[in-house]
C-alpha cells in the first residue's frame, strides 16, 4: 500500500527526536452493512474507511499522531507531530533497513462479500429475519443486520518490518422482542466469522432466526430469578464472557504491565481449580477474532494462558512487552487508525474438560442454570466483574426447572476461577464486540458448560 | 475545514449533474489531543485531525446512505453510486426528508476562543499537577493509574440539494484522573473528572477530591445481606441511569414498538416531582448545538411535566408519521450513521433538598454512587435492570460505611413512578450523553441483592 523509500523517511522522521522505536501502520477498510425492522430493510450504509497512524516509543512512553491522509505528505505530518511530541533531542545514529515479511493468512473470504449482489444479501437477511417473526404471535418486533467489512492494513516498524493483512469480517444479528402487552422481553443471535459470504451460506438461517425468537418468548414466560449466593452451571459458548471479563482482562499487558491486575507477579502460581485450562489463540481459521498479523506487525500466536488450573501466560503486545521485560505475544490490537494498539484478546477460551452436561445438572441440587450470558464488564484492578444472563433456568434436585429472567452475576474473578469445579467437553465459540482502550473489536469467547460452586446472582428479593 | 467544503461542494456538484432526486451531504471534522502522565512523565500523547463525509440520496422516495473519509475526488462516483445502490433495496415505506432548512436557528454559544489560546505545554503540565495532588492527598493512595488531559473540537457542515448550507463549530476541554489506593493488601481505585469550556474548568482539586476519595472510602466496602432496600441515586448515578434509557423517549423506537412509552403522550408516566427537558439551546451544554443532524432548529422540548409525558422525541420521519413537528431531535451516532434519534442536554429538575437532607428523610437504606454493566444488565427495550452498584449505607439518616459487591435490580419505568423526591445537587454528565441529574431518592424499596 505504501512504498518502501516512504515508509523508511517516515519512520526516519518519526525517530528523529530521539524515539527508541516508530511504527507506521495504514489502513483502507471498505463497510457494509443492511438492516430490517418493522418487516422491510430499513437502513443500508456503504461506507470506506481510510487513515494512518504514526506511533513512537520512548523507553516506556508512547506517542500517537494519526490521520486521514495517507500520501507521504500527509505521513510526513503525522511522523513530525509526533516527533515534535517526544523532544527528547537525543540525536542517535538510527539504522533501519526494512524487510517485507509474509503473514500466512488465517482468514480468507472465498466469496469476498462486496462482490455479492445486495439482493441476495437481503434475502438471507429476510430468511433469518422472518424466521424469528414467524415464530410465535408474542413476537411484536424483530430487528436484524447483516454487516460485513473488510480491512486492509499495512505496518512498517523500525524493528524492520513491513508487513500486510487482509481480513474479512461479516456477522448476522437477529434481535427478537417479545410482548404480552405490558411486557417486553428481548432475545439475541448475532453468529459471525473472519470470512467471506460463504459464512452465511454455511448457516442454516431460519434457526438462528427462531432461536432469538424463542429466547424473548421463553423469557416472557418466566418469573424473576431469586438473588443470593448458589452455584451456577453456565452454558457453553457465550457463557465464556464470564471468563473473559473475570479473568481475560486482567491478564493483558495492558493491566499487568502497569502493576494494575489481581494476577501480577503470579505467573506460575494456581489461580484456578486445576480442571481449567484457557487459551487465547489468535491462529484459528476462519474465526471472528482471528488474524494472521498482530496490528503492530507481528505474527499472531496461541497463547496458554492457564494449564490445569497453574498461571502460564498473558497477553502481551510491544509497549506492554517493555514494561514487563517479557516478550510479546502478538496480541496488539485495535479498532482502527484512530487508536493506539495496545494488547487485547482474540478467541479467548476455558478448554474442553472431562466432565459430561448431564452429570454437571444432575450433580445440581440447587442453583441456576445460566443458558446464554448477555455481556459484562470488568474491573481488572480489584477484578470485580458483572453480567447479564440472558437466558436462565433454576436447578432443583438435579433437573432444570422453570426459566427466570433479570438474573445477574458479580463476583470477582480470581474467586470464581477457583470456584469452577466441573468442566464439560463440549467447548464452543461464541462472537463479540469488546471495548477497551483501543477502540472495539471481534472478539471470540467460549468455553465448555461450566459449573461454578457459589457465586452472587443479583435478582429480585422476595 | 475550507478543503472540506470545497470538498462537499464538489459532491453535491457530481450528484446534481449526474442524479435525479433529492440529496445531502453531512460532514463531520476537527481535531484531538490527549495526554496521559505517568509518574510525572508522558506515558501516551496523542494528537489528530479527521474528517467524514456521509452522503444521502432520496430516491424513488427511498433513502440510501454512503460514506468515506478518504478525499479523493475521483472517489465521488463511487460513493454517488454506493448511496444510489442502497437505496434502491430500501422498502421502509414511510416518507423520508430532505429538509430545506428552519426559518429561524438558536445561537447558543458551544465554541470558546480562549481554550484555543491553552497550549499543549499547559495541559501537559496540568496533568502532572493533577496526579502530584491525587498522590499527595493520601498516604494510601500508592499511585495513579491514569491522569489525563483530552480536548478537541469540531466542525459539521449540512449541505443540500434543497438550499441548505449549514455549518456548526464546537470545542472542549476535560481532565480525569484514577487514583489507587492501597491498605496494604486491597487495592481500588477511583475516578475523578473535571472540564467544560474554558479554562477554569480545568480545576484540579476538584478531580482529585472526588478521585481519592472513591479510592479510598471503597477499600474496606463490603457487601450487605441480599434485601429490598430504601435507595438514594446520587446524582452522577442518577445520569447514568436516564442516559442508559434515555431512549424510551425516542419517537423512533415507540413507533417500532422499542418503547413501553407508545401511545402515552398527555398520560402519567412518572411521579408528580419529575420534570424533564431537552433543550439544546442553553449555552455550553455538552448537547448544545443550533441545528439537530437534519438541520432542524434546536428548540426545548419538556418531555416529561410534573410526571405526564408530553412529548416523545421526534425527527422529521417519525414526526411527519405522527403528524407533529420535528423536535429537532434527530442525531447521528458518527458521520457514517444514518439518522437517527437522541437526547440533547437532558435535564431531570432539581428539588430542595442536599444529598444529606435526602438521606435524613430516607432514615435507613443505600446511597448508590455508581452503577456498572449498564450495557450488559440494562435492557432498554423491557426497562428491565440488575446493576452492579457501589455506594453507602444509611442508618439513622447518616451517611455510614462504604458497600460494593451487590446488585440493584428494578424496571425503569416502575422507576420513574417511584421517585419520592429530587434532590438540588444537579450533576452533569461529561462524557456520552449530556444527561443532568440531581441526587434521588426512591420511595419504595429496590431488590439489592449481596451476600
Amino acid at each position: 500500500m505504501i512504498e518502501k523509500r516512504v515508509s523508511e523517511s517516515v519512520l526516519l522522521k518519526a525517530m528523529s527526536t530521539g524515539a527508541d522505536y516508530a511504527e507506521l501502520y495504514v489502513e483502507d477498510t471498505t463497510s457494509d452493512s443492511v438492516s430490517m425492522i418493522a418487516d422491510c430493510v430499513d437502513s443500508a450504509n456503504t461506507a470506506r474507511d481510510r487513515g494512518a497512524g504514526v506511533r513512537i516509543f520512548c523507553g516506556t512512553n508512547s506517542v500517537y499522531a494519526y490521520g486521514n491522509g495517507t500520501d507521504e505528505k500527509s505521513l510526513m505530518e503525522l511522523a513530525a507531530k509526533a516527533a515534535a511530541a517526544a523532544s527528547t533531542a537525543r540525536s542517535a545514529k538510527i539504522d533501519l533497513v526494512l524487510n517485507e515479511v509474509k503473514f500466512d493468512p488465517v482468514c480468507r473470504a472465498e466469496i469476498p462479500a462486496d462482490s455479492v449482489e445486495k439482493k441476495i444479501k437481503v434475502d438471507a437477511l429476510k430468511e433469518a429475519y422472518f424466521a424469528a417473526k414467524e415464530y410465535g404471535e408474542e413476537i411484536v418486533q424483530v430487528r436484524g443486520g447483516l454487516s460485513s467489512s473488510s480491512k486492509r492494513i499495512y505496518v512498517a516498524n523500525s524493528d524492520g518490518v513491513i508487513g500486510t493483512d487482509e481480513r474479512p469480517y461479516i456477522r448476522l444479528a437477529v434481535s427478537a422482542v417479545a410482548s404480552d402487552g405490558k411486557e417486553n422481553q428481548s432475545g439475541f443471535v448475532g453468529p459471525g466469522g473472519g470470512a467471506g459470504f460463504e459464512f452465511v451460506r454455511g448457516l442454516d438461517l431460519k434457526a438462528e432466526g427462531r432461536e432469538a425468537a424463542r429466547i424473548a418468548t421463553t423469557m416472557l414466560h418466566a418469573g424473576k430469578c431469586p438473588a443470593g449466593k448458589m452455584a451456577v452451571v453456565m452454558g457453553n459458548a457465550f457463557g465464556g464472557v464470564v471468563f473473559h471479563e473475570a479473568c481475560g482482562h486482567a491478564l493483558e499487558a495492558t493491566s499487568v504491565g502497569l502493576g494494575n491486575s489481581v494476577f501480577c507477579g503470579k505467573l506460575g502460581q494456581k489461580i484456578a481449580n486445576e480442571k481449567v485450562s484457557a487459551v487465547d489463540d489468535a491462529t484459528m481459521t476462519g474465526e471472528w477474532g482471528s488474524r494472521a498479523m498482530s496490528d503492530e506487525g507481528e505474527k499472531t500466536e496461541r497463547i496458554q494462558l492457564i494449564k490445569d488450573g497453574i498461571l502460564t501466560g498473558y497477553m502481551i503486545d510491544k509497549l506492554g512487552s517493555r514494561r514487563m521485560n517479557m516478550r510479546s505475544t502478538g496480541s496488539g490490537r485495535r479498532q482502527n487508525y484512530a487508536f493506539a494498539p495496545t494488547s487485547r484478546m482474540s478467541n479467548t477460551f476455558i478448554c474442553a474438560g472431562n466432565d459430561k452436561r448431564e452429570d454437571i445438572i444432575s450433580g445440581t441440587e440447587y442453583g441456576l442454570f445460566a443458558s446464554k450470558m448477555g455481556g459484562g464488564s470488568v474491573n481488572p484492578l480489584t477484578g470485580e466483574f458483572n453480567f447479564a444472563v440472558m437466558e436462565g433456568y433454576m436447578i432443583r434436585g438435579g433437573r432444570i426447572c422453570e426459566p427466570v429472567r433479570g438474573a445477574t452475576l458479580i463476583g470477582k474473578g480470581y474467586e470464581v476461577l477457583l470456584n469452577i469445579d466441573m468442566v464439560s467437553d463440549d467447548l464452543v465459540l461464541g462472537q463479540g464486540m469488546c471495548g477497551s482502550v483501543s477502540g472495539s473489536i471481534q472478539t471470540n469467547v467460549g468455553q465448555p458448560m461450566i459449573r461454578i460452586s457459589e457465586i452472587t446472582v443479583g435478582g429480585e428479593i422476595e | 475545514m475550507s478543503n472540506i467544503n470545497e470538498f462537499c461542494k464538489k459532491i453535491l456538484d457530481y450528484a446534481k449533474e449526474n442524479c435525479g432526486g433529492e440529496y445531502e451531504v453531512y460532514a463531520a471534522n476537527g481535531e484531538s489531543f490527549r495526554v496521559e502522565v505517568l509518574d510525572g512523565q508522558i506515558k501516551n500523547y496523542s494528537v489528530n485531525d479527521y474528517a467524514g463525509i456521509s452522503f444521502r440520496i432520496k430516491k424513488n422516495g427511498k433513502m440510501g446512505y454512503a460514506s468515506t473519509s478518504s478525499f479523493d475526488e475521483d472517489g465521488i462516483p463511487e460513493l454517488v453510486r454506493a448511496a444510489s445502490d442502497n437505496a434502491a433495496i430500501i422498502e421502509n415505506p414511510d416518507e423520508q426528508f430532505i429538509f430545506s432548512g428552519s426559518e429561524k436557528y438558536p445561537s447558543p454559544k458551544v465554541y470558546n476562543e480562549e481554550l484555543d489560546t491553552v497550549t499543549a505545554e499547559e495541559k501537559i503540565e496540568f496533568a502532572k499537577e493533577m496526579e502530584i495532588k491525587a498522590k499527595a492527598a493520601d498516604p494510601r493512595i500508592i499511585k495513579v493509574e491514569s491522569s489525563t488531559v483530552i480536548s478537541g473540537k469540531s466542525t459539521v457542515i449540512i449541505k443540500n440539494s434543497n438550499g441548505m448550507d449549514l455549518c456548526e463549530s464546537s470545542n472542549y476541554v476535560a481532565a480525569y484522573v484514577v487514583p489507587i489506593a492501597s491498605d496494604g493488601e486491597k487495592m481500588n481505585d477511583g475516578f475523578g473528572v473535571c472540564g467544560g469550556f474554558d479554562r477554569s474548568c480545568l480545576d484540579a482539586d476538584k478531580a482529585v477530591k472526588k478521585g481519592v476519595g472513591e479510592a479510598i472510602d471503597f477499600l474496606d466496602a463490603r457487601s450487605v445481606k441480599s434485601a429490598p432496600m430504601r435507595i438514594i441515586f446520587r446524582n452522577s448515578a442518577m445520569c447514568d441511569m436516564i442516559e442508559t434509557f434515555s431512549g424510551i423517549f425516542s419517537s423512533e423506537n415507540a413507533q417500532r414498538g422499542l418503547s413501553m412509552l407508545a401511545g402515552k403522550e398527555g398520560e402519567k408516566i412518572a411521579a408528580d416531582c419529575v420534570t424533564l427537558t431537552d433543550d439544546p439551546t442553553t449555552d455550553f451544554g455538552f448537547g448544545s448545538r443550533a441545528f439537530d443532524a437534519e438541520g432542524v432548529a434546536g428548540r426545548r422540548t419538556v418531555v416529561v411535566e410534573n410526571g405526564t409525558l408530553k412529548t416523545l422525541l421526534y425527527n422529521l420521519e417519525t414526526a411527519h408519521k405522527a403528524g407533529v413537528e420535528s423536535t429537532g431531535n434527530a442525531s447521528k451516532g458518527g458521520y457514517t450513521s444514518p439518522i437517527g434519534i437522541s437526547v440533547s442536554n437532558f435535564t431531570l429538575t432539581q428539588g430542595e433538598k442536599t444529598l444529606e437532607q435526602l438521606a435524613g428523610k430516607m432514615g435507613e437504606g443505600l446511597i448508590i454512587t455508581e452503577v456498572s454493566g449498564l450495557h450488559a444488565g440494562a435492557n432498554a427495550v423491557t426497562g428491565d435492570f440488575s446493576l452492579m452498584a457501589k455506594g453507602y449505607l444509611v442508618e439513622g439518616g447518616k451517611q455510614g460505611r462504604a458497600v460494593n459487591g451487590v446488585t440493584v435490580s428494578g424496571n425503569f419505568y416502575e422507576l420513574l413512578k417511584n421517585i419520592e423526591e429530587p434532590g438540588c445537587d444537579v450533576y452533569r454528565n461529561m462524557f456520552g450523553e449530556a444527561i443532568s441529574a440531581p441526587s434521588v431518592l426512591m420511595g419504595k424499596p429496590m431488590s439489592v441483592a449481596g451476600e
